[in-house]
């Protein structure tokens, strides 16, 4: 027996309720999606305080230590009479002077590499130029820092959200470009924040790097887009063998911010 | 005698600082602190000439007891002793008003030099710090009050900023101590600042306008 085609009212119904169940789905998506995005935040954000934290310890607790050690083999040789009898004793104190100071300086730089203090201590800009002067002096590549800072100020994760992008983006250079300058920009003026970072050295094929990130290989650069989606951001590469290598991202400064994408 | 405050949440640090400065001669430690809140206490109640601010202290960190100190107890200088040798740190704690700078494994004799020349009034930034001062010297704004100065009185600015005392500084370009004092003061008037460590807190300002 056929079966009565259904009624435009049936119909209605239906269609509504199919509209109905899309929404729930699309909203349930949404929220699985804020909940992953505060999910790996937190998860990130608990790193780097594990990281800092141990930063922390290793300047300030075995920094300290090693630095009194040092002022006491100071005084310790300075009590020391100027005495064949004590020459001995003497090129000791120094030998074990020169292994402290050369663990001093390992201590610190270990520190650094976890979590420069500055970025916590001093905030962002101070931190960004300390990175481009450091980064200029270790690989003698011109570094200049154009920074403007947000009217808003910018918040702790999002400051390490860009020093980490920036590091990256300088290790890349270091690594792969033989570039002789690099500029990084930061203006945080606009309704989203921008971050452009660019060397003119080698230049790669990004789509082949990503590419390789996909497959398990090297995955700095999906690594930094992943970061920077986590913020709502978004994040391009641009480059061409031979021509340089360029990333450019952009992110709303607040969660509530109208550039924040949901 | 010069009273000092010593500030370090670290024992045994600032128990050798304490022996060393014991030994100085012209050095008393009137106070210990071992944590921020308790060094802002301690310098309002007991007013030391200079006192020696670790940066990385509980409770309230060493730039904003540089910043209390400054603007409640003006009188009392604050020489900044640290285990940061980065330069920009430096900077932050010129800009919230400290007269010097160190780092702590720098030599006992040092840290004298730069207990002492605070004391006489002058500032005192260990060589990371003195370089990227005056290379903020160096890079003036056209529209400062710098442009103003006469030659003379910019020599004397680069030398107060290097952490001379007036006659050192007299001494040095060949003049008085008290024309060296009277140049000193032209270019406090004309930049508008009360001291020396104002100067130099003016010298580092002027990179942040740019």
């Amino acid at each position: 027996m056929p079966v009565d085609p259904p009624s435009p009212t049936e119909m209605r119904a239906q269609l509504t309720e199919l509209l109905q169940a899309h929404q729930a789905l699309t909203e349930r998506l949404r929220q699985g999606q804020a909940s992953f995005q505060r999910i790996a935040r937190s998860v990130w954000r608990v790193q780097e305080e594990e990281r800092s934290r141990f930063a922390r310890e290793l300047h300030d607790g075995v920094g300290h230590n090693l630095t009194a050690m040092l002022h006491l083999i100071k005084e310790a040789l300075a009590a020391l009479p100027d005495e064949p009898r004590c020459r001995h004793a003497r090129d000791e104190l120094v030998h074990a002077q020169s292994i402290g100071d050369a663990t001093l300086h390992d201590t610190r730089a270990l520190s650094r590499l976890l979590r420069p203090q500055i970025l916590d201590d001093l905030g962002l800009e101070p931190a960004l130029r300390w990175l481009a002067r450091s980064f200029s002096e270790t690989h003698g590549i011109d570094t200049h820092l154009d920074y403007h800072e947000p009217p808003v100020g910018i918040d702790a994760d999002r400051s390490t959200l860009v020093f980490r992008l920036v590091q990256e983006a300088l290790a890349n250079t270091a690594k792969h470009a033989s570039a002789r300058h690099v500029a990084i920009a930061f203006d945080g003026r606009g309704e989203r924040a921008s971050l452009r970072v660019r060397d003119d050295g080698n230049g790669c094929d990004v789509e082949a790097a990503l590419a390789r990130g996909r497959h398990g290989g090297s995955s700095g650069l999906g690594g930094m887009r992943d970061r920077a989606r986590l913020f709502g951001g978004s994040l391009q590469f641009e480059s061409t063998p031979g021509a340089g290598f360029g990333m450019s991202v952009s992110f709303p400064l607040s969660d509530a911010s109208p550039g924040a994408s949901p | 005698m010069i009273r000092l405050l010593i500030a370090d949440d670290h024992t045994v640090l600032r128990e050798c600082l304490v022996a060393m400065l014991r030994e100085s001669g012209d050095c008393v430690v009137v106070g210990e602190a071992g944590d921020g809140i308790s060094a802002v206490e301690q310098a309002l109640a007991l007013q030391p000439d200079i006192a020696v601010i670790d940066i990385s202290m509980p409770r309230l960190s060493g730039i904003d007891v540089v910043r209390r100190l400054t603007e409640e107890l003006p009188r009392t200088k604050v020489l900044v002793l640290t285990m940061h040798e980065e330069d920009e740190y430096a900077v932050q704690m010129v800009r919230a008003g400290a007269s010097g700078y160190l780092v702590k494994n720098t030599a006992t004799h040092e840290l004298l030099n730069a207990i002492r020349t605070i004391a006489a009034g002058g500032v005192y930034f260990g060589p990371y710090a003195t370089k990227i001062l005056a290379s903020q010297l160096k890079h003036p704004q056209p529209e400062d009050p710098y442009g103003a100065l006469s030659d003379r009185e910019r020599e004397v600015l680069h030398l107060v900023v290097d952490g001379l005392t007036i006659k050192e500084i007299a001494s040095k370009l060949g003049i008085s101590a008290k024309a060296a004092e009277n140049r000193r003061s032209r270019v406090l008037a004309k930049l508008g600042v009360r001291n020396s460590a104002e100067l130099v807190r003016y010298a580092v300002r002027k990179r942040i306008v740019d």
